[in-house]
């Protein structure tokens, strides 16, 4: 890059310090030494791999005993705490409780993470796009994030579902709809301090496009709030996904997701405490290991940390 | 600034006559309408009570009707309870709904806030973690599941409180504690991102070396700034725990707007389900607003252009 | 570190401490209400109205019962029976088709004036005016000339079969013989309504009028309204002038909407005397440990499956009595509801006055499976997919994943879904008859066979299933007219059969009503109808129970 020596002598742009080919592998090394996200990560990704593989068990004859079909009901066998046959105990349908976690899980995992992913990417570029441009443009992008966040959800859920059905592709602009707002207005927040700072200053000296500003320089800076508000995200779609189920749009009984399990154990829990307490720990669980993992990944890609 | 506060407020107008609108059509393309009961009504007999209350009329008419009265301030008759307007059904679940989202915010931020400086001056160690893990709990355990346990433990078994209901002053206390510990999570989170943010910052090592001590850095240095992404929250979040309070008022059994919004959209009671939005429009409008002003007074760097840019 | 964590553990407590304090202190709030007499009463769902001509809700109708009277009125134990209401006694005429109805000298309006015969004639001059548009005119269709008021295709009330002979006798003209008249009398649309007060806030027609409000509702009963908080009670205190105000010892009643979840806590908070329902997996728990707090009634309900038998591949009789044989419904009731319900081999509940329903349904895989083969299916796997059609709620969830699954394990079905709506969508799916199976629940209005076979009539608006048939339309009109009781009874039963034979429904249990109650409250007796009078009920101090120890 022509440019780079020039840049690299002024000592506040601090991006460029990691600019290359290394930003991901500094951020890698610089996370391995964060035992508690590396724990983090290891556990996070072994409850993903058992909810995405845990449903092909019951093709292999050995393991098919460990997670049985999870909609068949043993009425006879209902609300069991936990024992050989059921490992987690059994629901008030007499349905095992792990089988049925693990294969809700792979559900709330993918709701969760695709559409945080979905809802964070246009809150960001939407909030940075806003946040730059200031003046009209500005207030109309925020007055039309008003207006969304403003609008009756639920009659809108209702409206789509009666109108396209039940689809996944319509809970993720349902979830993406709602979750992507107030992203929008951190990020917008940021941006607008961030933009009177000495190295934007100088990458519009220098002549650089808006969107290379927007991309480049501001939107990297950001990366603070915006992990800790996705770490904040993903449990709130995995539970607004419940909420949806209910008014028929994503998993339908006799399935289940974490967020549905939650929500029947909630109204259970004086009689069958499993029904909650399991699906809780996995749900908790995997949030925790976000929570510090997305510290910890704050901390590697964070721009200034290279000059400790 | 007296011309940005204008035009502010000339913004939100239009964005409110546009939610009113959107809202009115949206809630008419929703199936069923206020009176499909599960006991079916001859459609005679709806076709008289639709004529009482002018849905006969073409759609658009209809809408200039009610955008009409609603710039008078008259928001219709409410269908689903019979006999009252939206007006007195608002001016009765408001309040509640108030003061129970004001107490969740205070006991949010009263837990949220310190925690988030502590383990943001603590970071990465024993404190810092354990009480982000405390901070996470309420995230993880969503309202349907924390109102219930509290409403059993605070309420039934150690009695100190009501168990449900609306009649005695301290009974806002368990519903607040519901909505709190969820939000305090948010804030926790996002303050010590804040915080730690400008603890990098040059000025503080700055402060730093000149040997000014932590507690002094944290509250002259780092509050203002390190807050930032919690004030901008809190628009969000006001609004949200008024709104988005029906599940406790749900678990608790009060008579707040949120459980007004839910039943009138179960009830398709189209007067009420507008007469709330609108509540929540402005409400809305006016955090976003009050937070644009409040950042740009938390952040120095903006003080100073911003009025003249915006106007 | 430990500091600030003390310091805001302090802070909490000072916080928390006073209101524990001032919670903990007096006496609980049931027995608090005990001791002035004043009932709290879980209600379900808010009433959308106090207007006796616009309720159609079983909640609703509660209230009213506390509010109004008619011409007859609910025994305190049992509801085959009819005592003197606002008539003091009644007759008919040899073939129950003419009723006189002798009012009281003494009855009298909450505000002191006479409840006179013309007050009941201008009731049911109000409710079945068109323009009126109440919800459950159709009632009064029993009254001659009633219908063809209502539809306006006649425009004299004069027509209609309903006269005050004088200030104090009314006499009912009716369309056909009707043996159970008084019943009716009973029921929230026969309630009289004050004149006066209706004119004063609107004309006779207005449903929108300030009339029902605390300070300006009138009513006959033995309560009369004292506030009203939209989703947070509604209160009633004795009116004044009632005839028999000597029976009534409660000081108020307090009907609050609540749900069953909270409905419970509430209640073991002692906060609630009466919960209207309660949460089906702490019945057995209840039961096991305090039985004498937990009622297990039987209730004049239907749950059941609606078929659409219109689409395929639910137009195949042999496949939906295949579905009908492979539900065990001991098992769902004993496992899933766990409230004591009566499996259900037929439609219409078992009805005191000697109806006793066709049930031919009981569980039966080897009858199922045979079934589905002459329906034209070697395997359950064969049978097309269709879909279990339910609102949102955790009980009917529940219950659908049982006999999914029942299905699957008996027959063999693999492509068989449920679906969860939100409730008018699947109200409005359900009248549009866009689905294969739909979850349906019925409340009978007043006792007899006819409240609820009368919606399978053909074109009648609660069928939703397609399915007609002119024999099950002829019994029904038939039975009308029959002479004695008992004939009448033959002919439905006859109708009855019919329905079970083409099977457009699924039937599924009989209702049992499962609700908490404080030993405080006397005289609260079963009711397969559940209409309670309250000017029987009342409460007296019983000794500190074991479960609510504070």
């Amino acid at each position: 890059m022509s440019d780079a020596a020039s840049i690299d002598s002024m000592p506040v742009v601090p991006e460029k310090v990691e600019k290359g080919t290394s930003l991901t592998r500094d951020a890698w090394l610089r996370l391995q030494k964060n035992k508690l996200a590396m724990i983090c990560l290891w556990v996070f990704a072994a409850i993903a791999a058992l909810c995405f593989i845990g449903p092909y068990f019951k093709y292999i004859p050995g393991l098919r005993e460990v997670l049985p079909d999870p909609n068949a009901t043993h009425l006879s066998e209902r609300s069991q705490l936990p024992n050989a046959t059921y490992l987690l105990g059994s629901d008030h349908l007499g349905r095992d409780i792990f089988s049925r976690v693990v294969h809700g899980g792979r559900v709330s995992l993918m709701v969760g993470l695709l559409a945080t992913l979905v809802s964070i990417t246009i809150g960001v570029v939407y909030g940075a796009i806003s946040g730059y441009a200031s003046g009209r443009t500005d207030a109309v992008m925020m007055r039309i994030v008003d207006i969304l966040y403003s609008m009756p959800f639920m009659i809108m859920v209702i409206i789509l579902t009666t109108m396209f059905g039940n689809q996944l592709w319509l809970l993720f602009v349902a979830i993406g709809a709602v979750e992507w707002v107030t992203m929008a207005r951190i990020v917008r927040g940021q941006i607008m301090s961030l933009k009177k700072q000495e190295f934007v200053e100088a990458a519009v000296s220098l002549g650089y496009s808006d969107a290379r500003i927007i991309f480049r320089h501001l939107i990297p800076n950001t990366i603070g709030p915006v992990i800790v508000y996705t770490t904040l995200t993903v449990p709130s779609v995995m539970l607004l996904e419940a909420v949806l189920s209910y008014l028929g749009l994503g998993v339908q009984p006799p399935d289940s997701s974490w967020g549905t399990l939650i929500k029947e154990g909630a109204d259970r829990m004086q009689s069958d405490p499993a029904l909650l307490v399991f699906p809780a720990i996995f749900f908790s669980a995997t949030l925790f290991c976000l929570n510090f993992l997305g510290d910890g990944l704050r901390d590697a890609f964070d721009p200034k940390s290279s000059k400790d | 600034m007296f011309r940005f506060l204008l035009n502010r407020l000339l913004q939100s107008i239009v964005a409110l006559i546009a939610i009113i609108s959107i809202t009115f059509f949206l809630a008419r393309a929703a199936p069923g309408g206020p009176f499909l009961e599960e006991k079916a009504i001859p459609p005679h007999i709806v076709k008289q009570m639709e004529a009482y209350y002018g849905l006969d009329k073409p759609l658009p008419v209809q809408w200039l009707t009610y955008m009409g009265n609603f710039i008078q301030g008259d928001l219709g008759p409410s269908f689903g309870n019979k006999g009252y307007t939206v007006n007195e059904v608002i001016a009765q679940g408001l309040p509640v709904s108030l003061t129970i989202g004001l107490g969740g915010l205070l006991i949010a931020l009263g837990i949220g806030v310190p925690i988030g400086i502590i383990a943001a001056a603590r970071q990465n160690q024993f404190a810092d973690y354990s009480l982000m893990s405390l901070a996470m709990m309420g995230i993880c355990l969503p309202t349907f599941v924390t109102g219930p346990l509290l409403s059993i433990y605070l309420g039934i078994k150690f009695g100190w409180f009501n168990a449900t209901g609306w009649n005695e002053p301290s009974d806002w206390f368990l519903p607040s504690l519901t909505l709190g510990v969820f939000y305090a999570a948010y804030i926790a989170r996002l303050s010590r991102g804040g915080i730690l943010d400008i603890l990098r910052q040059d000025y503080v090592r700055t402060a730093r070396a000149k040997g000014v001590p932590e507690w002094r850095i944290m509250v002259r240095h780092t509050l203002r700034g390190g807050l930032l992404p919690v004030v901008i929250y809190l628009g969000p979040a006001i609004s949200g725990l008024i709104s988005g309070s029906f599940i406790v008022e749900n678990i608790f059994e009060l008579p707040g707007l949120g459980t007004h919004f839910i039943v009138a959209t179960t009830n398709r009671d189209y007067t009420l389900i507008l007469g709330t939005v609108a509540v929540y429009a402005v409400l809305i409008l006016t955090m976003n607003f009050l937070v644009d002003i409040a950042q740009v007074y938390l952040n120095p760097r903006l003080r100073s252009s911003t009025a003249p840019e915006k106007a | 570190m430990k500091r600030v964590l003390s310091t805001f553990l302090r802070l909490l407590l000072t916080v928390t401490l006073p209101c524990a304090l001032l919670a903990c202190g007096g006496p609980s709030p049931v027995e608090e209400a005990t001791a002035n007499n004043v009932l709290l009463l879980g209600n379900g769902a808010e009433p959308k109205a106090l207007d006796p001509h616009l309720v159609s809700s079983v909640g609703d109708s509660n209230i009213l019962l506390s509010l109004f009277e008619g011409l007859c009125a609910f025994h305190p134990s049992d509801d085959n029976m009819s005592i003197p209401g606002a008539a003091e006694s009644w007759e008919s005429n040899e073939d129950y088709t003419v009723w006189t109805f002798h009012l009281r000298k003494n009855g009298r309006w909450s505000n002191g004036d006479p409840v006179t015969a013309h007050d009941f004639v201008y009731a049911y001059e109000r409710i079945l005016t068109p323009a009126m548009g109440s919800p459950y005119s159709s009632m009064l269709y029993f009254l001659k000339n009633g219908a063809k008021f209502n539809q306006e295709e006649i425009d004299s009330f004069d027509e209609v079969g309903v006269k005050a002979l004088d200030d104090y006798t009314l006499e009912c003209t009716l369309e056909q013989p009707t043996a159970f008249f008084p019943e009716l009398t009973k029921h929230t649309t026969y309630y009289p309504v004050h004149r006066a007060t209706i004119e004063k806030f609107g004309s006779m027609t207005d449903q929108f009028t300030k009339w029902q409000r605390p300070g300006n509702h009138v009513s006959n009963g033995a309560f009369k309204l004292k506030s009203w908080w939209i989703n947070h009670s509604v209160v009633v205190e004795p009116n004044p002038y009632y005839w028999d105000k000597d029976t009534v010892t409660l000081k108020e009643i307090h009907f609050i909407p609540m749900t069953e979840f909270t409905e419970e806590r509430a209640f073991r908070a002692e906060q609630l005397h009466y919960t209207y329902a309660m949460p089906s997996n702490l019945i057995p728990w209840y039961g096991e440990h305090y039985p004498d707090l937990v009622r297990r009634e039987p209730y004049y309900g239907s749950y059941f499956y609606r078929y659409n038998t219109t689409k395929p591949p639910l137009d195949n009789l042999k496949l939906r009595q295949a579905l009908a044989y492979a539900i065990d419904r001991n098992a769902i009731i004993d496992n899933v509801t766990l409230g004591n319900q009566t499996p259900a081999g037929g439609f219409t509940p078992p009805t005191p006055g000697g109806y006793q329903p066709p049930t031919p349904y009981s569980f039966d895989p080897e009858k199922a499976r045979q079934l589905l083969q002459e329906a034209g299916y070697a395997d359950g796997g064969e049978v097309p997919e269709f879909e279990i059609l339910m609102n949102t709620h955790e009980s009917h969830r529940a219950i659908a994943e049982a006999i999914q699954d029942m299905w699957r394990k008996h027959l063999g079905l693999t492509n068989v879904s449920i679906a969860n709506q939100e409730w008018k969508v699947f109200q409005s799916t359900i009248i549009e008859m866009k689905y294969d199976v739909g979850r349906a629940g019925w409340i009978g209005d007043y006792m007899d066979p006819t409240t609820f076979l009368d919606m399978w009539r053909t074109d009648d608006s609660n069928n939703n299933t397609g399915w007609s048939n002119p024999d099950y339309d002829r019994y029904l009109k038939e039975a009308a007219l029959e002479p004695t009781p008992e004939a009448r009874l033959a002919k439905l039963h006859a109708a009855e059969e019919i329905l079970m034979a083409e099977l457009p429904v699924l039937p599924i249990y009989w209702y049992t009503r499962n609700y908490l109650i404080h030993p405080d409250v006397q005289n609260w007796n079963p009711l397969l109808l559940d209409h309670h009078n309250y000017k029987f009920i009342h409460l007296k101090a019983a000794p500190p129970h074991p479960f609510f120890k504070r």
